[in-house]
């Protein structure tokens, strides 16, 4: 009988061992060439030699096939479903550790964090922007955690702590900044309207509100005259479309687990003409797309709510990358630069409406920093539009 | 690489595997090619440290042959041996204890020596150990000198218990070397035991990481008594759980090529003394130590003090050969008190018949071993202690039922799995051989499923041993 077992479980894992290694070669031999070949650049440190070279390719060929895994999404959904099954509201996922809220929500649970050293970069940039007359105005983009008893019992969690950290510092060094959860509350948001379930990400609705608000903001330092009624949700068209929406979060679980979220799609009821120039990223070899037509065809990318089902479309109100360029001539004069991280991406549409020109930078995707953006596109005024987490280890160089 | 992650197990084993089975017929090519793949095996996480693994290897080599050479020259002979064992703890020395050795004589007398900053090569402590094992081996006629370096390179580098052990000893595979017979019953046998390490290190100990990690992390100051229990428990648990995992998978990798490794774990959590658990956790390790260290030094049969002083000589440096750190030697050390009171007092021959044996030995083990998970900071493993003891913040709070929660299904399997549960069961309940054979067997299937979940998602997978 052992022997019989033991055949078994020989042809169980060798079966498994060679279907998943094998077919994930087979069905991702160019990718993995192309991380052998060309993008281990970027795990190369400075200075490396022969060896460092060597540790680069591993690296990179080493991720690419753990990105590239056949099954990956089903074993993670299967891993979910376990997790779930065991009563647990603590669940793991490939390195990070997320609770389960009472909405039902996964929420990434934040550590205290001293945000001194990096609040001091914003603080910085801010002097370099006052010697040359240029206002900022911080909109805090805060995730999840709006309301009180959304934690499981035993769990503790400085989202909230940290974010008034940011927001007592900015406001002490006399930056007007909107914070989120206020807005939240000003507004009347019920938690369903202004946080996704399956995403991480504010609602557009909420980042319609905060927009609004930072019209206002922006007028008030009288660098720019900007129409206070392009806030107003009077001036659009909000279209719920029902469980549309599958954010990242939720694709880890699969919608047996997770129900997909509404999106509301909210679109300009006035006429409109906006060109986007877009950069590409430097894997598809750089440059830049361009596009022109009304917001809906210009500045949105409506194609992203094609399709049945659930999918991501917080995409549909603009894509990651690192520089974004609007131009719209029938807007008040006026050039905006925006540092934003994916909370800022969609209030950076909707400012398509408001400014004559607007530049949209996010230094996650690039190089280039703050200082030498400002120099570059002589704004009027800066908005920066960030989440905690661009304020925790992933502060981004704004000025060198 | 780690046997637990997914690059080992869907591209590095199954081509080794592949290759070595089907397409290559001959010991030498068949012994050529592993050699290679455990080089390329090692060189995956720090390509460069696979040169200081050659360089201690030829090293070894050299000193063999030179011990061949001067097998009837005692003198000559141990000049031999004594140079090689310099140098490879000059080489462990180096790569291991130099900053904390200069760190800790800046410190006492006030000096401002440079620190170097030095990596420390996977597992060098382990394959320092096997390389030395095969010198002392041959210098005492255990084992043949290897004429071919690439023997002896296969014998230290063999992937499958290259960088966490067991320690595998010259004379427990020397004839293995150029005289092995892989066949399909050794091959089956060796993936079951691969896929029983497996499920060990990916569903318990990763899991309990987890909760020891979170526990570990707080302010001992806020941790109640419950709470610190149970990330201690955890942590212990862990590293059982990963290292005798590892070990299961080293010695399943070694039946597929047909290399016979012995066991280096044998249920230490059923253990009622100190004594007892280190005969039955890391084997290889303590019987290492007690043929290459303590009988030299003269053991037991000595006088009382001299013997004391050796088990605190083999204790001090049990400590240290798992990190240098003060912490890792108070670690040691404390095995060492505890080890001389059972010795040398009542307590011991008491425990050892007694079932309080067994709260004394896991109490006192659970406790002990915080010292090595505070990263060196003594401070945070007293206050940490302290907790465990009612120092804390409370008896019991919303972490610890937080921890019971999210963990006590995990808890509950490492109890049954740490434990000869299987063996009890079919007593009691008189279930058959074949019936218990079956159950074994779609346990272990479940659980590679499991497993695999764990793997291909990319879940948290540290590796405490892999540093040692």
């Amino acid at each position: 009988m052992r022997k019989i077992v033991n055949g078994i479980l020989a042809v169980a894992l060798v079966a498994v061992m060679l279907v998943i290694g094998g077919l994930t070669l087979a069905g991702n031999a160019r990718s993995l060439g192309y991380a052998l070949l060309v993008t281990y650049t970027q795990y190369l440190e400075p200075d490396s030699g022969f060896f460092g070279n060597v540790q680069a390719r591993i690296q990179s060929v080493t991720n690419a096939i753990n990105a590239s895994l056949l099954g990956k999404d089903w074993f993670r959904r299967a891993n979910a479903a376990f997790q779930l099954a065991l009563g647990k509201e603590v669940l793991s996922f490939g390195g990070t550790t997320m609770v389960r809220l009472s909405t039902g929500q996964l929420y990434d649970v934040q550590p205290d964090y001293d945000i001194s050293s990096n609040l001091d970069t914003i603080l910085r940039l801010k002097d370099k922007l006052d010697e040359k007359g240029i206002p900022m105005v911080y909109a805090y983009a805060h995730s999840e955690l709006y309301e009180d008893g959304l934690l499981p019992e035993g769990v503790e969690d400085y989202n909230n702590k940290v974010a008034d950290d940011i927001v007592s510092g900015l406001r002490q060094a006399g930056i007007p900044t909107i914070d989120s959860r206020q807005v939240y509350r000003d507004h009347g948001l019920t938690l369903d309207q202004a946080v996704y379930r399956t995403d991480q990400h504010w609602s557009i609705l909420t980042a319609f509100t905060v927009f609004g608000e930072t019209l206002k903001a922006l007028n008030d330092t009288g660098a720019l005259a900007l129409d206070p009624s392009l806030g107003d949700l009077d001036n659009y068209r909000m279209e719920i479309v029902p469980r549309a929406h599958m954010g990242d979060v939720g694709a880890r679980l699969g919608e047996g687990l997770v129900e997909p979220d509404d999106f509301q799609l909210i679109t300009p009821l006035f006429p409109t003409q906006i060109t986007q120039r877009i950069s590409r990223p430097t894997s598809e070899g750089g440059g830049f797309d361009q596009r022109s037509g009304s917001f809906q065809e210009a500045a949105m990318y409506m194609e992203k709510m094609e399709g049945e089902g659930a999918a991501n479309r917080y995409d549909t109100y603009g894509l990651h990358r690192e520089l974004t360029y609007f131009t719209n001539e029938d807007a008040p004069e006026g050039r905006l630069l925006i540092l934003k991280d994916s909370f800022g991406t969609p209030v950076s549409t909707f400012y398509s409406l408001a400014v004559r020109e607007v530049c949209a930078l996010d230094l996650r995707k690039g190089r280039i920093t703050a200082e030498e953006m400002v120099e570059e596109f002589q704004p009027d005024a800066v908005l920066v539009v960030y989440c905690q987490e661009m304020m925790r280890e992933k502060n981004y160089v704004l000025v060198d | 690489m780690v046997f637990s992650d997914s690059i080992f197990l869907f591209f590095f084993l199954p081509f080794v595997l592949l290759v070595y089975l089907v397409f290559l017929r001959g010991r030498k090519v068949r012994n050529h090619f592993l050699m290679v793949m455990s080089l390329l095996f090692y060189a995956w996480g720090e390509p460069w440290f696979v040169l200081v693994m050659i360089a201690s290897i030829a090293m070894n080599w050299l000193a063999g042959l030179g011990i061949g050479r001067y097998w009837e020259d005692p003198k000559r002979k141990k000049a031999v041996l004594t140079l090689s064992v310099v140098l490879n703890l000059t080489l462990l020395g180096v790569f291991k204890y130099l900053m904390f050795i200069m760190n800790n004589l800046n410190w006492a007398f006030g000096l401002h020596l440079p620190v170097p900053q030095i990596a420390l090569p996977i597992g060098i402590s382990f394959f320092t150990f096997q390389a030395m094992s095969y010198v002392i081996d041959v210098y005492r006629g255990k084992g043949q000198v290897q004429k071919s370096f690439w023997n002896v390179c296969l014998y230290v580098a063999l992937f499958p218990q290259l960088i966490a052990g067991p320690i595998v000893r010259y004379e427990t595979v020397a004839a293995e070397i150029e005289d092995r017979h892989e066949n399909l019953a050794g091959f089956c046998a060796g993936c079951r035991r691969f896929l029983v390490g497996l499920c060990k290190k990916v569903l318990l100990a990763n899991n309990l990481a987890m909760l020891a990690e979170n526990a570990f992390g707080l302010d001992p100051a806020s941790l109640s008594a419950g709470a610190s229990w149970l990330g201690a428990i955890a942590y212990l648990w862990q590293v059982y759980f990963d290292f005798s995992g590892y070990s299961d998978m080293a010695i399943g990798l070694g039946l597929m090529f047909d290399f016979h490794f012995l066991e280096n774990f044998n249920f230490p959590m059923v253990s009622r003394s100190i004594s007892e658990f280190w005969r039955r956790w890391h084997i290889s390790l303590g019987t290492w130590f007690r043929d290459y260290l303590f009988f030299p030094l003269g053991g037991s049969r000595v006088k009382k003090s001299r013997a004391i002083f050796n088990m605190f000589v083999v204790w001090g440096l049990t400590g240290l050969w798992h990190g240098a750190e003060w912490a890792f030697l108070i670690w040691g050390l404390s095995f060492g008190v505890l080890l001389v009171l059972e010795k040398y007092t009542p307590l011991g021959k008491w425990m050892d018949g007694h079932w309080l044996g067994h709260v004394y030995a896991m109490v006192a083990i659970t406790t002990v071993t915080v010292f090595i998970n505070v990263q060196g900071d003594l401070g945070h493993a007293v206050e940490y202690i302290a907790a465990m003891y009612g120092g804390g913040a409370a008896w019991w709070d919303s972490t610890a039922t937080m921890y019971l929660r999210e963990y006590g299904w995990y808890v509950l399997a490492a109890l049954i799995v740490a434990l000869p549960v299987g063996p009890f069961l079919q007593k009691r309940l008189h279930i058959g051989d074949r019936a218990m054979e079956a159950a074994r067997g779609i346990s272990l299937l479940a659980g590679f499923g499991l497993a695999l979940t764990f793997i291909v998602m990319g879940g948290y997978n540290p590796f405490i041993y892999f540093n040692f």
